[in-house]
């Protein structure tokens, strides 16, 4: 194994590896991105105008296309190539399960601003997701949630006057 | 002249003194916390810094203390814990963290406050000397040139895409294609805005960020699992003394000038000039063998350079108006919002700006050594909040923070929709730096562009027939070039 002063090498993390099926989706859906601003570039083109509001998206997709091409290709390429499996993401998938569940958290909470108010809505989201992420003790999670919730709401709506809204949304 | 001092001492006045202090304070915070980045923190800290009401060198001065300090306070958590704070301290974990195994982890972090203080000054005073030089040969610029110019700062692109250029060139192309929503810049009619009024003005560049960076680290941390291991006490501290001073004021000097000097073309940031600055000390050294395992002049390079970076990227962006780095394109935004234009025309309208601007970088860098020697055992205390509260914690802050500029709820949602598809890009290998330049360098690369090719005189051969286009662009290829011959091979999941 690969050492630095004795302590192992951090393997690599899923960035830094090709990951063949995600980079021919990924291509697929910047192909698709591309097709679409060209296409609906139409809705806006000026076409009596040299240069037109057209011109430089249409310009951009010509370039985002082929590259796009080029990475699905290149992905289908590894694939045919290269036997991969699927372990490598096995053990990452609680992991990922629960960053998903975050990103639905944070949602619901930016959902929730506007109607709970900033104070009940980031009490709520942050005791959730402080006891989703494993914390357990209750008085930690007490203290944490309320200090932060109203330490940001004095600095932020009193001292620096940023309207956040209210107990009951204002 | 007299006029250009008094500008420049008003860095030196009380209030201004209390806001370096405390920016610098809170960069040094947003440094040594893992996941939050100078970039992060000059972003989330900008909307406040606007609703204080502050004037534009006043909210300036904020902003580079932030950087400076977190720029420096990233060294912290690299050397503690083996974790860089922020990109530009990945060159300092190489050597930090084995002087830290050997109980030498005071004396790294003094090293290392004291190398990015001398750094920080090396380009404070460069960016002084020869910024107004370099806004004189600026002002010969016109579409092309400026065109030309983006082109070259978009090139940068193929460099900080090392691991796999295709991906980093796609990524810019994702930044460029966004940035084209809103209002087109010239006849004024709205694109891709799909009836949504929110979207006139197009996407807002600080949720964007926050979302890509904030929201998509945590998303990340958290699929990756974390641990708590690294625990640390607070170390103890020893100043460096004179004699290694003397020793060392070579590779001090010639980092803090390899950092200026990277850290003012644009995309060039604060870690490649780190890392560069690494590699030549390691080249030069009589024993290279001694750098990895805990040689002290590793931390120096690493660090002189990393905020030596820190100057030069302000040259580019207040000369030209071309970012350095993602931190400086905030900046950039944040002297636009104030309804400054950076560029050649700033050092004769506003030099009540850009004076005080200069003196601020000096004052940011005296209280980044003063508050970074005296800090250290607090800031290490900090690190070892456990992530399961911090993570939410920097939710909450990026939701403000993206809030807090227009007050306005699509502002977050933006943000949110960003995360996850920055975490996506990190998940899958597509950097998040590109789509930033993009967004800073597309309109200003079609707005010239569309504007160059309306000139009575323009052709094809238009932008290589003028001098200064003709070498940014030859410059650009030679980037490009350079990036494809040091690109590493690809590594192949299953293999």
């Amino acid at each position: 194994m690969n050492t630095i002063n004795n302590q192992p090498i951090k393997p690599n993390t899923d960035q830094d590896i090709v990951q063949p099926w995600a980079d021919i989706i990924i291509g697929a859906l910047l192909l698709t991105m591309a097709l679409t601003a060209y296409i609906s570039s139409g809705a806006f083109a000026r076409e009596e105008l040299n240069f037109g509001p057209q011109f430089y998206p249409r310009l951009l997709s010509c370039f985002m296309g082929p590259l796009s091409i080029i990475l699905i290709v290149r992905g289908i390429s590894i694939k045919w190539r290269h036997h991969t499996s699927s372990e490598a993401h096995i053990a990452g998938q609680k992991n990922k399960r629960l960053a998903l569940i975050t990103f639905i958290t944070l949602a619901l909470y930016a959902a929730g601003i506007p109607v709970l108010g900033y104070i009940a809505a980031t009490l709520l989201f942050l005791s959730v997701t402080i006891v989703m992420l494993g914390e357990r003790r209750p008085l930690r999670i007490a203290v944490w949630t309320i200090s932060v919730t109203f330490a940001l709401y004095f600095v932020f709506q009193r001292i620096l006057n940023v309207p956040l809204p209210g107990w009951f949304g204002s | 002249m007299d006029s250009i001092i008094s500008n420049f001492l008003l860095a030196f006045s009380p209030s201004m003194l209390c806001l370096v202090f405390s920016g610098v304070a809170l960069g040094i915070l947003f440094g040594a916390l893992p996941g939050l980045t100078a970039t992060m923190g000059v972003t989330l800290l900008l909307p406040f810094t606007l609703s204080l009401g502050l004037d534009a060198q006043s909210s300036m001065a904020m902003l580079i203390g932030i950087y400076v300090g977190a720029i420096y306070g990233g060294s912290i958590a690299a050397i503690l814990i083996c974790t860089p704070g922020t990109p530009a301290a990945a060159a300092t974990v190489l050597d930090g963290f084995p002087m830290t195994q050997r109980g030498e982890a005071g004396h790294a972090i003094a090293l290392a406050a004291c190398a990015s203080f001398t750094g920080g000054m090396i380009s404070a005073i460069t960016l002084t000397l020869f910024s107004p030089l370099l806004s004189s040969f600026a002002l010969r610029f016109s579409y092309p040139e400026y065109f030309a110019l983006a082109i070259f700062g978009l090139s940068m692109i193929v460099t900080i895409s090392s691991k796999d250029i295709l991906k980093g060139v796609l990524s810019g192309f994702f930044g460029l294609l966004i940035a084209t929503i809103g209002l087109d810049p010239i006849a004024g009619i709205p694109r891709f805005s799909f009836g949504q009024p929110n979207l006139y003005d197009g996407l807002g560049f600080i949720p964007v960020l926050i979302g890509l960076f904030a929201f998509a680290q945590v998303f990340y941390e958290i699929s990756q699992g974390w641990s708590r291991e690294g625990k640390t006490e607070s170390p103890r501290f020893s100043l460096p003394s004179w004699q290694e001073f003397k020793e060392y004021k070579f590779t001090l000097l010639r980092s803090g000038l390899i950092g200026t000097f990277i850290g003012s073309l644009p995309g060039a940031g604060c870690d490649i000039a780190a890392f560069v600055s690494y590699n030549e000390a390691k080249r030069i050294d009589k024993h290279p063998e001694r750098f990895g395992q805990g040689e002290p002049k590793g931390i120096i390079a690493a660090e002189a350079a990393n905020n030596g970076a820190t100057g030069g990227a302000m040259i580019p962006m207040l000369t030209l108006g071309v970012p350095g780095d993602a931190v400086t394109a905030v900046m950039l935004s944040a002297l636009v919002v104030q309804g400054l234009q950076p560029g050649p025309m700033l050092f004769q309208e506003h030099p009540e700006v850009v004076y005080p601007i200069f003196g601020a970088m000096m004052l940011a860098n005296i209280a980044m050594l003063t508050i970074g020697l005296l800090s250290v055992r607090v800031i290490a205390r900090i690190i070892l909040v456990d992530k399961r509260v911090l993570l939410p914690i920097i939710c909450v802050l990026s939701v403000i923070g993206a809030y807090a500029l227009q007050f306005s709820m699509f502002d977050v949602w933006v943000a949110i929709a960003m995360g996850a598809v920055g975490y996506g890009m990190k998940r899958y290998g597509f950097p998040a730096s590109p789509v930033v330049l993009a967004m800073i360098l597309g309109p200003m690369a079609e707005r010239n562009l569309r504007q160059a090719l309306l000139l009575p005189d323009a052709n094809s051969l238009m932008f290589l027939s003028r001098p200064i286009s003709a070498v940014l662009l030859i410059l650009a290829t030679i980037t490009i070039a350079f990036g494809f011959l040091r690109r590493p091979s690809l590594n192949v999941e299953g293999e």
